[in-house]
């Protein structure tokens, strides 16, 4: 269920995609900067009650599968095995839990920069993106980089991937209903690859030749979206709430 | 152009990034995402690469954070240099240094971050020791291999301690395995794509200088022919368009009509006169505006009121009122809909309202309606019909259907690119009817009595898509269907009605989530391919180069090796030709038999052989000096020869790419495909969308055959037309449930209005 919007209002949908997109930079920037568990706090704490404002229902989070926690499991395992202090007897067995503390924060962790990026997604209409990446990267255009070129490219890109996926999942779908070849062999993988690649590209080559098209009946690129949405009051206060959680995290590794 | 190409190579990058890095037994999938970028960086100045590269890794960290944003900056570093690569027609040497100098920087800058995030590194590092140690612990525990465990245990160790060369080297070896493998197949790919030129057909359109007044037009003795072609497609056209007014273009595939319309949107014919006052402006405020076939393409805002002004320069979207554009094409308060849930009718409509929106004064819609439903169509077509008196737009409407052109305020017919008179009701017809009445398959009674044992039964099946999620979308609430042996079943529902899922479901592609699906006792979804299901898009559904590569793959017997069933060019000449040596030839030696044999054969003598330039399993005459036009196939080709005349396609055609060949020929092919391995039921999903009246009725009695010699047919479609005499039961789906299950009811005779008489009989039922 990736990048998906959910379908009812809340305060974070409201905001402006630019507020979160920065937002989820910056978090990331500090998790990544200092792992350890006041910054997991903090930030967790504030990406829950984000979560809680955007009303996210747990039904949103994908499941995983089994082999993931089976994966996860072992690691673990692994990890106790491992053995560092602080040793606990279990009846004739002493085992070291003291490496279990890494494997479980660095887990957090992964799951917290997952659960963010998450978050913007379900908050976001795609549609917003672009425009607000034009506004947010408009100090780059002193550097002459293209930006405007840019965003159109990232709003044409958002554009075309439920096509893609439509287009795939026919693919995908075409292959079975062939069944598969009796023997497998390096070179028939190979061929099937570029079978497979090629169909999908000439189906995409031919896409971007009429959105071509269509861009040159639109007289070329331009406006992005119907309304020009900037950052308001509330933007500035979720970005405050972004700056004091990080600040708070900073203060709380010093201590 | 270009944009358009970055953004959806960006896409499927994207895609292929991100399940890469969701899917660990899935990396692979990763690395192919250089595919893409090797396309924009082959047919596209580097800039493009650069905007593709930023918008795969913008999507990509929305879509699943960090990670496969860096792996799709990877793998358009990979992509991107053998794209550039190929494109300068460098070979090895060039890449070989390309590579030096990327690699290294690659590893500099991940190196780089990890010493600036560094207690993430050694978060990351510490868990990898842990787990190497805990393992060695485990393996040194069992008996005689405690050196073993120890020895990894002390190799980890120095790697973790070493991290920046350890990482280093792994980037770099990962790179260049990249590299190779992006090399091999941008190769095959780019090789089968080379045909393949830009597609945008409006390239070479002049927007014109100066002052935009694309009305009056006049065209005397107007000749267009494209680079290349052999003929005219436009040979003297003389046509005036003064006055806002509803002018039907009509005429059979190849008549002109489309290039007519592009030389009105602007594009300089190759002779002949354009009068016009000021620039055709296509796109400009107050100039000509274009609305295409194919829906989906047309609409490139994500929201609806979006699309509306994208495109326009900001001061001028400004003073645009999208809900009123909205309410014009009847679209009202859907401006915040996503695009991407609208029917085809409603993007359509979408377009025209985009179109508006710049106030055209001469509007081209070039076969706007041919993949739309009846009742869109009918709403589009009664926006085009307001348009002159209400926004005294003048409106070219390209059409093949008769019932169209009869509400225009004028028609004009072309044919072999000249306008014609008086043919207009012999070329549109009512197609499909006449022909299929000898055949007397599907009609009353008779046909009713042949029907056989159940063979596919559907009990109460649901699905929903996205179960137990905020995105829950049921698609089939019970449905029950029971499609008998020899019998033809018609399915009709609206858009969203699960027409589509249910071909799924008929497959066995999809497993209901409740209810049984089962084909002769057995779950389908476990017997998949006894139930042939061909999709809209003919296309994704072949993907060797060749006609005879698809149907010789598809019509192998199970028995044979993938080897001898689909021989690649490599086998080219299996015959024992004058260009082929035995057995498998590199690439390279392929390459030069296109060019040997014209010049160095002269030495055989007369008789057939496997012309390198047609395809395996084809043989063609050699003179002595020269190829004949004379083919047959060998005994190799002959099931491909059957393949094809099951179809009625020409055997000529075995030698064409896929993608040489029109939308109807496409879906024989695939059709033929489907048959070599002779289904027990055929389920089609809207075999007619898009094909013009000749090519509509070939394929109806083609269908009308296939029921004949005794195969069920599904077929999914919400075009009635002469649907009667190849489907003797209707299923009518609606929000997922069966609504009415009847006989065909033969499409209503339509009052066509004598042509040329205005608003003789509004459209809109």
């Amino acid at each position: 269920m990736l990048l998906r919007v959910l379908p009812w209002p809340s305060p974070v949908r409201g905001l402006w995609a630019g507020t979160k997109l920065v937002a989820v930079v910056a978090l990331a920037a500090a998790l990544s900067f200092e792992p350890t568990w006041p910054t997991i706090g903090v930030i967790g704490t504030l990406l829950f009650v984000t979560a809680r404002l955007a009303r996210v229902p747990r039904s949103a989070v994908p499941r995983p599968p089994l082999w993931f926690w089976l994966i996860t499991l072992a690691g673990a395992a692994l990890t106790v095995a491992s053995g560092s202090a602080p040793y606990v007897t279990l009846g004739p067995v002493q085992v070291g839990f003291g490496d279990l503390e890494l494997y479980v924060r660095f887990s957090v962790l992964a799951a917290l920069l997952l659960g963010g990026s998450a978050l913007v997604a379900w908050t976001t209409d795609l549609g917003e993106v672009a425009p607000a990446l034009a506004r947010l990267w408009a100090p780059l255009r002193w550097l002459r980089l293209p930006v405007d070129e840019w965003a159109v490219v990232v709003a044409l890109t958002v554009r075309s991937l439920p096509l893609l996926f439509e287009e795939l999942r026919t693919l995908l779908a075409a292959r079975r209903l062939r069944g598969r070849a009796p023997t497998r062999t390096l070179d028939s993988l190979l061929e099937e690859a570029i079978d497979l690649m090629t169909a999908a590209l000439a189906a995409s080559v031919r896409r971007a030749g009429e959105m071509g098209e269509a861009i040159t009946a639109r007289g070329g690129t331009g406006t992005l979206a119907a309304v020009d949405r900037r950052p308001g009051r509330a933007d500035a206060a979720a970005l405050g709430a972004v700056a004091l959680a990080i600040g708070a995290s900073v203060g709380a590794n010093l201590l | 152009m270009e944009v358009a190409t970055a953004a959806v190579m960006a896409a499927m990058a994207t895609v292929l990034s991100v399940l890469g890095w969701l899917l660990p037994h899935a990396t692979v999938v990763q690395a192919l995402g250089a595919v893409p970028f090797g396309v924009v960086a082959h047919r596209h100045r580097p800039r493009a690469l650069v905007a593709s590269t930023v918008a795969a890794m913008v999507v990509s960290f929305l879509a699943a954070g960090t990670g496969p944003a860096l792996s799709a900056l990877n793998v358009a570093v990979v992509g991107g240099l053998v794209g550039d690569v190929k494109r300068r027609g460098r070979g090895v040497p060039t890449l070989a240094v390309g590579a030096l100098i990327a690699g290294p920087a690659l590893a500099a800058c991940s190196d780089g971050l990890l010493l600036l995030f560094s207690s993430s590194r050694k978060l990351a590092l510490a868990q990898v020791r842990n787990v190497a140690h805990g393992a060695a612990r485990v393996v040194g525990g069992l008996p005689g291999l405690a050196g073993t465990a120890s020895a990894i245990d002390r190799g980890v160790g120095a790697a973790v301690a070493w991290w920046w060369l350890t990482v280093g080297a792994f980037l770099m070896a990962s790179f260049l395995i990249g590299l190779v493998a992006a090399w091999v197949l941008l190769g095959g790919v780019l090789d089968r794509m080379a045909w393949m030129g830009g597609d945008d057909r409006l390239d070479g359109v002049d927007p014109g200088a100066g002052p935009v007044a694309p009305l009056p037009v006049r065209l005397r003795g107007v000749r267009h022919r494209y680079p290349g072609a052999a003929g005219d497609a436009l040979a003297g056209v003389h046509l005036a368009l003064e006055r806002p007014e509803l002018l039907a273009l009509v005429g059979a595939n190849g008549s002109g009509k489309s290039t007519l319309a592009r030389v009105l949107a602007g594009t300089p014919p190759t002779a002949g006169n354009v009068e016009r006052p000021g620039a055709a402006g296509i796109g400009r405020p107050g100039g000509t505006a274009v609305v295409a076939q194919r829906p989906e393409t047309q609409v490139l805002g994500v929201r609806v009121a979006d699309d509306v002004v994208w495109g326009l320069p900001s001061d001028v979207a400004a003073g645009v009122d999208v809900d009123a554009l909205l309410v014009e094409v009847g679209l009202d308060g859907m401006g915040g809909r996503e695009t991407a849930t609208l029917s085809g009718g409603e993007l359509q409509r979408l377009a025209l309202a985009a179109g508006l929106a710049r106030r055209p004064a001469l509007l081209l819609s070039d076969e706007s309606t041919a993949m739309v439903d009846p009742a869109g169509r009918a709403a589009l077509m009664q926006v085009l019909r307001r348009l002159p008196s209400s926004f005294g737009t003048a409106v070219v409407h390209v059409t093949h259907r008769a019932d169209e052109a009869a509400v225009a305020d004028r028609v004009v017919q072309l044919a072999d690119g000249r306008v014609v008179h008086g043919l207009v009701d012999e070329l549109l017809g009512t197609p499909a009817a006449a022909p299929l009445a000898g055949l007397g398959v599907g009609r009353g009674a008779g046909s009713r009595g042949r029907r056989g044992g159940a063979v596919v039964e559907l009990r109460a099946v649901h699905h929903t898509y996205a179960a137990g999620t905020p995105w829950a979308q049921p698609a089939l609430r019970g449905v029950d269907l029971t499609v008998h042996d020899g019998e033809g079943v018609l399915v009709v529902g609206g858009n969203g009605s699960g027409k589509s899922t249910l071909a799924w479901v008929l497959a066995g592609l999809l497993r209901p989530d409740a209810g049984s699906a089962t084909v002769a006792g057995v779950p389908i979804a476990e017997r998949i391919g006894d139930v042939a299901l061909g999709f809209q898009h003919a296309r994704l559904q072949l993907w060797r180069p060749t006609v005879a590569d698809e149907l010789r793959a598809a019509t192998r017997a199970p028995d044979d090796g993938p080897g001898s069933g689909a021989p690649r060019p490599s086998s080219w000449g299996s015959g024992g030709t004058p260009a082929s040596a035995a057995g498998r030839r590199s690439g390279r030696a392929m390459l030069r038999s296109l060019v040997a044999p014209a010049a160095g054969s002269a030495a055989y003598g007369e008789g057939w052989y496997a012309d390198p330039r047609s395809v395996a399993g084809w043989q063609r005459r050699w003179d002595g000096e020269h190829w004949t036009g004379d083919t047959r196939p060998d005994a190799d080709g002959d099931r491909v020869w059957a393949a094809l005349r099951t179809v009625g396609l020409d055997p000529s055609v075995a030698g064409r790419s896929l993608d040489h060949l029109s939308g109807g020929q496409l879906r024989r092919v695939a059709l033929a495909a489907l048959l070599a391995r002779s289904p027990k039921v055929l389920v089609l999903d809207e075999p007619l969308a898009g094909l013009d009246p000749p090519s509509r009725r070939s394929l109806l009695q083609l269908l009308a055959g296939l029921r004949a010699g005794g195969t069920a047919l599904v077929v999914i479609s919400h075009d009635l037309e002469g649907m009667d005499a190849v489907c003797d039961r209707t299923v009518a789906l609606d929000h997922g449930r069966v609504v009415d299950a009847g006989s065909v009811a033969a499409e209503p005779d339509r009052p066509v209005a004598p042509f040329g008489v205005p608003g003789a009989r509004v459209v809109a039922r």
